[in-house]
């Protein structure tokens, strides 16, 4: 397990407040139309957000956007709503990855804009097929988990050390 | 002048690397941002291919778009420079450590993380990790405050740089600084016998040039006229002069009692007694070296080191210099009889600093009494073992108490005042009651109250 950040009280800045309230909303979004047992799920993952938000918890949006998927996995959410819930999850992540120590937070919150309308395309894009052909063939499954699988690995390459390297100079 | 270390990305043709250059690669990996973002949308399109439901895919679709849009391309070169104000300074004092990182390109975010070692603290308005946004060059300044004397580094510089999906972090350890004790202010007022023939400003025993009045004798011829005591001549009906005592330098020998425990194994009482010395020998040093006298040093801690007697602000330093490496770990007994002649001149005043708990210690401090030094030893133990609750705890207690006790009439027996710096005290007033010695006793030192 990966030990919490050691930070100040003083250290809890607005970021945190955004990512911590964005968390929290993302966690509870999808609880009106998740079964019963998604409540304990939820406080698992709202733990994992504040966690992330104000002791640096690195493992915790990744968890609590686990316990979002688990519970819109077994809701009877309909596409509007799972479309909201994916924008969602993108701007805590987002917020989540702040930098600390910004002095210029607006000029941050407006490269965010980017990814965001990325994001929205991206979720239009899918509601726009799904709205076409409702489907739910083991074939298209199968090969959303190739392209999810090969995309993990373009984003991801691990263990691949770049040719760039630098020298230290002691003066 | 620069200090500290330089961190320079490669160049396409990178001049030969001077000697003392250390090459490291660095290693550009995902960010934290990319990675989440990739775990989440992959998550979301397991949990769709698992319950069938490719509504869920709506989930991943977001991040996957911004996963896209994250550029991928080759990260530009880093260079990062980190200098130091100083490499010297007292405790409290403030030094301010400079870090600039540039890039051929300009880059997503940096971030300059200060992490702070425990004997210093962050005294400036700068917050310990600054971000930077879309800069090619990113420059952050913090001031720190060194709390603790020694030798150390006072941190180090966390770069954290993200280029599209790719982020490197590198960690600069920042040079040690030499962190002086901070000498309390007191009057060099406690002198040996003997005073050197050098001017100084100490009151010595023979007629001279000095200020202090030291008696009246009949007028001679050669005397000078502002020397003549009016109302005594008057009243005598014959010339009548002033004498004044001679103006004299003191040498003074510092001895720290360092035998103990170093590194890891010193415990917090260790490190109190070896403070306390430390400081109250910086404070005695500085006090004698401001008015002209002579101060040197010995270092009792398995390896026997010196540093004569000698006087100015140089010797402040090296003698600063000394007792930073004071603590040294060995099983030697110190011969002080390896002591040099010009180390240790013979009628020099030794005030010793020990908790007088080795009796390495305890044998050194009787050699050098029994060759004669004027001495002086201040207990710098304030700790006690703790009592307990068994009977036999606390008759372990009293036969230590006894002991301490036994040790410090066995130094008074041999002439060497023991003095006891407790709590909240300043070393001028340990060293008070020497001032004025009771009558009966013989005078230890040539002091005038």
């Amino acid at each position: 397990m990966s030990r919490l950040g050691s930070v100040s009280r003083g250290s809890f800045t607005k970021t945190s407040y955004l990512s911590a309230a964005l968390g929290v909303a993302t966690v509870a979004w999808p609880l009106a139309w998740a079964p019963g047992w998604a409540y304990a799920v939820a406080s698992a993952g709202a733990v994992a957000v504040l966690a992330a938000a104000f002791a640096r918890w690195r493992p915790g949006p990744v968890l609590a956007v686990a316990a979002v998927i688990l519970a819109c996995a077994f809701s009877q959410a309909g596409t509007l709503v799972l479309a909201a819930e994916g924008l969602l999850i993108l701007c805590y992540l987002l917020a989540a990855s702040a930098p600390a120590g910004l002095s210029r937070r607006g000029r941050w919150v407006s490269h965010q804009v980017f990814p965001a309308v990325a994001g929205l395309i991206a979720s239009g894009a899918v509601l726009a097929a799904l709205a076409l052909h409702q489907v739910s063939s083991a074939w298209l499954t199968a090969a959303g988990l190739a392209a999810a699988a090969g995309a993990y690995l373009i984003a991801l390459p691990l263990g691949r050390p770049s040719r760039r390297s630098s020298d230290v100079d002691v003066q | 002048m620069r200090f500290g270390r330089t961190e320079r990305g490669s160049s396409p043709g990178p001049p030969p690397a001077p000697p003392g250059t250390q090459r490291q690669p660095a290693r550009w990996l995902p960010s934290a941002r990319s990675r989440s973002l990739a775990s989440a949308a992959l998550l979301a399109l397991v949990a769709a291919v698992l319950t069938g439901h490719a509504a869920l895919v709506l989930l991943a679709a977001p991040a996957l778009g911004a996963l896209a849009l994250m550029a991928r391309r080759r990260p530009p070169e880093l260079g990062i420079d980190v200098a130091l104000s100083g490499s010297r300074c007292f405790e409290g004092e403030d030094v301010t450590i400079t870090t600039t990182v540039r890039a051929a390109e300009p880059l997503d975010e940096v971030i300059l993380e200060l992490q702070l070692a425990p004997q210093a603290v962050l005294a400036g308005a700068s917050p310990s990790a600054q971000a930077f946004l879309r800069t090619g060059q990113a420059s952050a300044r913090w001031v720190v405050r060194c709390d603790r004397w020694g030798r150390y580094s006072p941190g180090t510089v966390q770069v954290t740089s993200r280029a599209g999906a790719l982020q490197a972090s590198r960690q600069a350890e920042l040079d040690p600084l030499e962190v002086f004790p901070r000498p309390a202010r007191m009057r060099p007022r406690l002198v040996p016998a003997e005073l050197l023939r050098r001017i100084g400003e100490h009151t010595g025993r023979a007629l001279g040039e000095g200020v202090e009045f030291a008696g009246i004798r009949p007028y001679l011829p050669g005397d000078q006229l502002r020397d003549v005591n009016r109302a005594v001549s008057i009243r005598r009906g014959q010339l009548h002069v002033n004498q004044r005592a001679a103006a004299r330098a003191a040498d003074l020998v510092v001895m720290i009692d360092a035998f103990g425990p170093v590194d890891d194994r010193a415990g917090p009482v260790t490190e109190r007694t070896l403070d306390l010395a430390v400081h109250g020998a910086a404070t005695l040093v500085t006090a004698y070296l401001r008015v002209s006298d002579r101060a040197g040093l010995v270092v009792l801690g398995g390896q026997l080191r010196w540093l004569g007697p000698a006087a100015g602000d140089r010797q402040f330093y090296r003698i600063a210099e000394m007792m930073l490496a004071a603590r040294y770990d060995s099983f030697v007994i110190p011969d002080v009889g390896r002591i040099p002649r010009t180390a240790l001149p013979p009628g020099t005043l030794v005030v010793v600093f020990s908790p007088l708990l080795d009796p390495r210690g305890f044998g050194a401090i009787a050699d050098l009494r029994q060759r004669g030094f004027p001495l002086i030893a201040v207990d710098t133990l304030r700790d006690e073992p703790p009592p307990g609750s068994r009977a036999d705890a606390r008759l372990a207690l009293r036969l230590w108490r006894l002991d301490r006790t036994a040790t410090r009439t066995a130094l008074r027996a041999l002439g060497v005042p023991v003095l006891q710096w407790s709590e909240g005290a300043e070393l001028d007033s340990v060293l008070a009651p020497l001032r004025q010695p009771p009558p009966g006793l013989r005078r230890l030192a040539g002091s005038r109250s």
